[in-house]
């Protein structure tokens, strides 16, 4: 058995992997039958099954003679069908990328290379099957499944719609095309909204054909793989929410500066003073004085900034996506030219952007965010050492947390004791909203941390 | 404001005349037709919250749960599902009025799902517009017609094709479109032919099929060869009254008598019913005329179409009975059919024998397996040459003398049969067993005999000849051809009743209570509507009665779970300002309500927080609890420590 699967007992996996292609089938299913039959035709089917029921017998009513009406109707649909022609071909423009959330539109150029016009035709895109693996559906734990029933939670059918719509990264509406001349060129605008965050794939379009009674399409699929990534949700953050650790009141300018962080010339030494750094002691001076001796360092004008953002939860889902969004927040609005937010701690790894002055790295953060994904199986330990092992071309740090357990509090801890100005943003479920958090590991900085409640995160930034 | 929302002027209408014309509904369909055809024209504006369209929603489920009693109850020509569908298009005309004159013109989804309704704000629900699915029910009502009328699938095609007109593909043109939609009416009507025609030929041949391909439809499985306790439950199935004396005690009331004994369980070989002549709503049972001077009423609610009538051996006529038909097969069993409903009928009978067809070769029939251990067994008796009513009587002191009841089955040789093994080991079983020992014995011994099941008729209740029969007086026995006349041969021992009756449950008498209430309100009704529909109601009423239970429990506990918040432990809030006010003299007098105490003092303020925390203390459900009470809690806290600062000065 998987290590991803572990929480489920041997019954439930033998259970999920007997239903779960039934599941797949029935989705698969209905998938196919929305796009093969119109309104009309669905209406049609719907009123066909009610008068084979209630006509069933013919001596009872005369109901049985509208069902025949009815499925002569659907049969005769097929059965001309296959009769007429889409000759077209489609080129797909995207945007570079988009926002989770959003609506947007985008074009798809259709051409029509044949003698004739080509006349009611409907675009449908045929996007990556968002159908999860028997590992991804066993391993996955849907947001509230302790408090559905036994059965539920061993069917999994909720599990499996859930999944289904958390992996669906965007919802394109078909558009009916403006009839194409021969030879003609036209330009459709397809409708489409972001559902969730990280990269989307297009795998093709399809044309639809509808029969001349207007019941059920035929239906022409082109290739045309492409991918569009959608970037996090973002929130507007207060504009008195600075990042920990900025420096003011610099006298110098951007040319003094020679690297970020703290510059390594320093200009003097002096005395040690109570609340110095002890990163800052200058060991040789101490041992030939035998009393501290303190480096002074040229103040430079931006100061570097980590974000940390705590991945380490056993599922994805509301908290989890909130904070990613709050993540993706910050880097998309800090740039104000005093500091720069360009390490990130995400996962197990740390990435660093120090591209010089500008936004460049805020479009690489967020499509890191994009495509992140939780570590259900590892321990937080990890990104602490991480943290650690960087710390030195640190100036300040913003933590986002998905909890406040002895570890995350050891991290926060570890980065108060070494004199780094620390902001935590703990995102915690609307149920645990309440409960009391110990502030000791923010040390002589208690307001540096902020809860807030996941669904409500937007509401919470504004009222700080 | 556009009313009309996806549907075309006569839509509606036409289906609704057509459904009219077609059940007789005419008038109703006419004035329906104006009514919601009319409400694109008319300008009033009937603007309902969701809430009232919900309870509109309601009124048209509740109609139709009325109509679908009414149809399954009453109207026994055709099946309950068909009437409702001919009743949906008056059924749903609350919901479909309020929906055509409301400013929206369509529905929102938790108008129709109830489970939706729990959604706080419903605004971002789906809207459907109910017109065209409305208009498909009224031409489906109006196909719940017998007669054959081809105007029927004339119109209907020409409304489909009058919908399908506004939905056709632009790709193809006018005259494509037509003839597409002949071929299919051409189609549909061969279809539909076809499909009336199967099935008229499969009614006539399907029972032969059924016949010759089973050799007897008719079975019935019986425990025997089963290990394990057997228990009957102790409902009342129907009462008996004894019209006429001399009583014979216990009446047998028979279901059902069968030939054919195989794999532990009795068919009815070959079983042909013949339909009997009813004169009125009696039923002669036997072919004659005549009448016999024993009388029998059976008080029985048939929850299905078709049901066995329970009669004594013998019964010569059905009185009282509202049946559409009443056959008999070669066995006496007697079915009814179009009995939902019936709530008693008489039965006039012969005492001890019956007139019914002779004997056939099924009546001697002994399964092979079973022939050795019975040819012994009627040796060792020595039945073989002996008249047949002294091989009765030998017979009834074998099973007395050398057998007992018991409900506990058990099997000694797994190598024999069970019949085998009752009859040679454990010598004890339940009536299954005796009534089958003694009809194989018999017929061993060359009498005729057949194995019947039906009730015995033991526990008496209240006088006047009424007894009652529980699901535990089931029972089952033999039926010998002596001297030329059926008659009971039951040869289980007397005391299986008693035996039968020591696993009563406690809760017994409070079933019977129910079901005495249930039987008296029928005999009160019995002249009224229809005496069939208490059983329902009271059912209905019992379970609205448990709805209002559980509510009102719920209430109660959420009214306490605020109570618990409210008070949070602590003293009641006005207490610190009743301390303090009796110290300086204007304390609360014994027995005085808050109300009149702060009115005595004539402070106003106090007045206004005493009207502040009644509805807190008294209707806690309407209020935002906590944060009102911490309200108040501050506001009294800031009188007191006014009054104190100016008691001061």
């Amino acid at each position: 058995m998987k290590s991803s699967i572990k929480h489920r007992s041997r019954f439930e996996c033998l259970l999920g992997a007997w239903l779960l292609p039934g599941f797949r089938r029935f989705y698969s299913l209905n998938w196919r039958f929305y796009r093969r039959h119109t309104p009309a035709g669905r209406g049609l089917l719907l009123a066909m099954l009610a008068t084979a029921i209630l006509g069933v017998d013919t001596d009872q009513a005369l109901v049985y003679q509208l069902f025949s009406l009815l499925a002569a109707l659907w049969a005769l649909a097929w059965v001309m069908l296959p009769f007429g022609r889409v000759q077209v071909g489609v080129r797909r423009i995207l945007p570079p990328f988009v926002c989770a959330g959003e609506s947007f539109s985008y074009v798809i150029q259709v051409d029509n290379p044949g003698p004739g016009w080509q006349k009611d035709l409907r675009l449908l895109e045929d996007l990556e099957d968002p159908r999860p693996s028997y590992v991804e559906f066993m391993a996955a734990r849907e947001p509230g499944e302790a408090l559905r029933n036994g059965f539920d939670r061993r069917v999994g059918y909720h599990r499996f719609v859930w999944l289904m719509r958390s992996r669906e990264r965007l919802r394109c509406q078909e558009t009916l095309l403006d009839p194409v001349p021969p030879g003609g060129r036209i330009r459709a605008v397809m409708n489409a909204t972001a559902r969730q965050r990280g990269p989307a794939h297009f795998v093709g379009v399809t044309v639809a054909r509808p029969d001349p009674l207007g019941l059920i399409r035929a239906l022409v699929r082109i290739p045309r793989p492409q991918t569009l990534l959608v970037l996090p949700k973002t929130y507007p953050l207060p504009a008195r929410l600075q990042l920990p650790g900025v420096r003011q009141h610099q006298v110098g300018g951007e040319s003094m500066a020679y690297s970020v962080g703290d510059a390594a010339e320093f200009v003097s030494l002096r005395d040690y003073r109570e609340g110095d750094s002890p990163r800052h002691i200058h060991w040789p001076s101490w041992a030939k004085t035998g009393k501290p001796v303190i480096r002074e360092f040229r103040e430079e004008y931006f100061t570097r900034h980590a974000l940390i953002l705590d991945t380490f939860c056993p599922f994805g889902g509301e908290v989890f996506e909130e904070a990613v969004s709050l993540a993706a927040s910050f880097a998309a609005v800090t740039d104000d030219g005093e500091a720069l937010l360009d390490l990130l701690f995400v996962s197990n790894q740390a990435h660093c952007f120090t591209m010089g002055r500008g936004v460049s790295q805020s479009r690489q953060i967020q499509e890191i965010l994009a495509a992140v994904f939780p570590l259900p199986d590892q321990p937080f330990a990890q990104l602490t050492a991480l943290v650690m092992h960087h710390v030195a071309a640190v100036s300040g740090v913003l933590v986002i947390l998905l909890a406040w357990d002895g570890p995350r509090q050891e991290l926060v801890r570890g980065l108060t004791q070494l004199g780094i100005p620390v902001r935590v943003m703990l995102v915690v479920p609307e149920e645990a909203s309440g409960s009391p958090v110990d502030l000791e590991p923010l040390g002589e900085h208690p307001e540096g941390l902020i809860q807030l409640v996941a669904g409500r995160v937007a509401a919470g930034l504004a009222s700080l | 404001m556009n009313r009309s929302s996806g549907w075309m002027p006569g839509w509606i209408g036409a289906p609704l005349l057509l459904w009219g014309w077609q059940t007789g509904f005419g008038g109703v369909a006419i004035v329906l037709a104006v009514l919601l055809e009319g409400s694109r024209w008319v300008r009033f504006d009937w603007r309902l919250e969701p809430r009232l369209v919900h309870r509109w929603a309601d009124f048209s489920a509740l109609l139709m749960l009325l109509s679908l009693m009414y149809n399954y109850k009453i109207n026994n020509i055709e099946s309950p599902v068909i009437g409702l569908l001919r009743h949906l298009p008056m059924v749903l005309l609350p919901l479909m009025v309020v929906t055509a004159y409301g400013s929206e013109g369509r529905c929102r989804l938790d108008t129709l799902l109830v489970s939706l309704r729990k959604i706080k704000d419903g605004s971002g629900l789906r809207q459907i517009s109910l017109a065209l699915p409305y208009a498909g029910i009224c031409l489906a009502a109006a196909g719940c017609s017998r007669f054959s009328n081809p105007w029927y699938f004339v119109l209907a095609t020409l409304w489909v094709a009058w919908v399908l007109w506004s939905v056709r593909s632009r790709r193809y043109g006018v005259l494509i479109w037509c003839c597409c939609l002949l071929i299919s009416a051409g189609g549909g009507w061969a279809l539909h032919t076809g499909l009336h025609h199967l099935q008229s030929w499969l009614t006539l041949a399907a029972p032969e099929w059924l016949s010759d391909w089973m050799q007897v439809p008719d079975r019935r499985r019986s425990a025997i060869g089963d290990v394990g306790q057997l228990k009957l439950s102790d409902r009342i199935v129907f009462r008996v009254r004894q019209v006429t004396l001399p009583w014979q005690y216990p009446l047998l009331l028979r279901d059902a008598s069968y030939s054919y004994y195989v794999d532990n369980g009795w068919q009815a070989a070959l079983s042909r019913y013949v339909p009997l002549n009813p004169v009125g709503q009696s039923w002669s049972v036997d072919g004659s005329a005549g009448s016999a001077a024993n009388i029998v009423q059976v008080y029985k609610s048939f929850s299905a179409d078709v049901g066995w009538l329970p009669l004594p051996l013998g019964t010569v006529r059905v009185d009282d009975l509202s049946a559409r038909q009443v056959e008999r097969d070669q066995y006496g069993t007697v079915k009814a059919s179009g009995v939902a409903g019936v709530g008693s009928y008489t039965a006039r009978y012969e005492l001890g024998e019956s007139l019914e067809p002779p004997p056939g070769k099924w009546d001697l029939h002994i399964p092979k397996e079973e022939q050795a251990v019975l040819a012994r067994v009627v040796e060792e008796l020595g039945l073989g040459s002996r008249p047949p009513m002294e091989v009765l009587t030998g017979l009834s002191r074998f099973f007395q003398e050398r057998f007992k009841y018991s409900t506990w089955l058990t099997r000694e040789d797994e190598g024999q049969t069970a019949l085998s093994d009752f009859l040679l080991k454990t010598r004890s079983g339940h009536c299954e067993y005796f009534a089958t020992a003694t009809t194989l014995l018999l017929r061993q011994a060359g009498i005729p005999s057949r194995y019947a099941v039906g009730y015995s008729v033991q526990e008496e209740q209240g006088g006047q000849n009424m007894f009652i029969v529980r699901a535990r007086h089931a029972h089952a026995w033999s039926v010998a051809y002596v001297d030329g006349a059926w008659r009971n041969v039951d040869n289980t021992p007397p005391d299986w009743s008693a035996v039968e009756e020591q696993g009563a449950a406690f809760w017994v008498p409070l079933l019977d209570l129910w079901s005495d209430g249930l039987f008296f309100l029928q005999q009160y009704f019995e002249h009224g509507v229809s005496v069939a529909w208490v059983p329902e109601l009271s059912w209905l009423a019992l379970l609205f009665g448990l709805i209002l239970v559980r509510k009102h429990l719920l209430r109660l506990r959420r009214v306490r779970r605020h109570a618990v918040v409210s008070v949070e432990g602590e003293q009641p809030p006005f207490a610190r300002i009743e301390h303090y006010l009796a110290g300086i003299g204007k304390g609360r007098h014994p027995g005085e309500t808050l109300q009149s105490w702060t009115e005595r003092i004539q402070d106003p303020q106090l007045v206004l927080l005493m009207q502040m925390y009644y509805p807190l203390k008294y209707d806690p459900c309407q209020f935002n609890n906590t944060i009102d009470f911490n309200n108040l809690l501050h506001d009294l806290d800031i009188w007191l420590f006014d009054i104190k600062k100016n008691y001061k000065k």
